[in-house]
């Protein structure tokens, strides 16, 4: 069902250009606090660079390097990041998601522990984003027999 | 049929354009929408949480629990996909 | 002139409603299922364009604190 690539010069440069979409993908995630940016268009852009390579590339060969086992763990992590933050701070006395009681377990003053804070919930919705941006569009692309799309 | 859809598309798009009577004019300072909590969060945010983008503090620290529900609705969302598209092997 | 101010005063509200209101007739009068999209999409676009267009204000800027001089008048966002 997906025929592979036979062309040097796209197999060259994507190999060439993924690991600096995946590079401004980190990026744009942790600017999030001075320009405009975050979690959720950082876990896009660290999708599309997996696009590029299931384009560019063979599947196989995306699966690979991204493995399904690994997929499903990565789509549970983040909302597990995000909702172990606001229990971290349950635990120590204050509300939930209440990020100024952390500074009792980091070396900073209260205003920063707030920042602290959001930027642990950034980094997990991210990862949540992203694999299930690449767990959706695996679906669609091989209607559903993810292994037996290869054998065709 | 798309006589019908057409008549209550009229009837929505009425009773939308009546409810906004009483609405405050287009950019408005002294509206509602302008002077409930939005000043609160414009002029506290650098000082009560050091990030100086409004947008990412209200959304991860002010409104907080709605962006956990978003997160786990996406993930829903992936899941419904898995169960719904996914044939098992033969 | 009530009436000129009037329609001045809320003109956005209109538009972005009729614009609501052809994405939600394309939604439920179609039957192409990618017709049916399309008009969703127009449909959440119009919302998001009225929620923005509540809070705007006349001399608006992007809202990060750039300078002591960015808290006089941004959009709400």
């Amino acid at each position: 069902m997906i025929t592979p690539l036979e062309n040097i010069i796209i197999k060259t440069l994507c190999r060439l250009l993924i690991p600096f979409i995946q590079l401004f993908g980190l990026y744009v995630i942790v600017h999030g606090h001075g320009s405009p940016g975050g979690g959720f268009q950082g876990g896009c852009i660290l999708a599309a660079s997996f696009v590029l390579v299931v384009v560019a590339f063979d599947l196989p060969e995306a699966k690979r390097r991204f493995s399904e086992k690994l997929n499903n763990i990565f789509c549970s992590l983040g909302v597990f990041i995000y909702a172990w933050t606001g229990w971290m701070c349950l635990l120590l006395g204050a509300n939930f998601l209440d990020y100024g009681i952390l500074n009792k377990i980091l070396p900073v003053n209260p205003v920063m522990a707030r920042y602290y804070g959001m930027f642990s919930i950034e980094v997990g919705v991210g990862i949540t984003v992203m694999a299930i941006m690449v767990s959706l569009f695996l679906d669609l692309v091989t209607g559903g027999k993810h292994e037996e799309a290869l054998d065709e | 049929m798309k006589s019908l859809a057409f008549i209550a598309t009229i009837i929505t798009g009425a009773l939308l354009i009546f409810a906004t009577v009483d609405f405050p004019d287009w950019g408005d300072p002294n509206s509602p929408a302008s002077l409930h909590v939005s000043p609160r969060y414009i002029e506290k945010t650098v000082k009560e949480t050091g990030v100086p983008n409004m947008v990412t503090s209200v959304l991860a620290d002010y409104r907080g629990y709605d962006t956990l529900f978003e997160t786990t609705v996406i993930f829903t969302a992936g899941i419904t996909a898995v169960m719904l598209i996914r044939r098992p092997r033969k | 002139m009530g009436t000129i101010e009037f329609i001045i005063g809320k003109y956005n509200y209109w538009v972005y409603i009729i614009l609501m209101m052809v994405g939600f007739y394309a939604m439920i009068a179609k039957h192409n299922l990618v017709k049916k999209l399309i008009g969703m999409n127009i449909f959440q676009w119009a919302i998001i364009l009225y929620y923005v267009s509540i809070g705007s204000k006349k001399r608006g800027s992007y809202n990060t604190h750039y300078s002591k001089w960015a808290w006089r008048g941004y959009t709400c966002y």
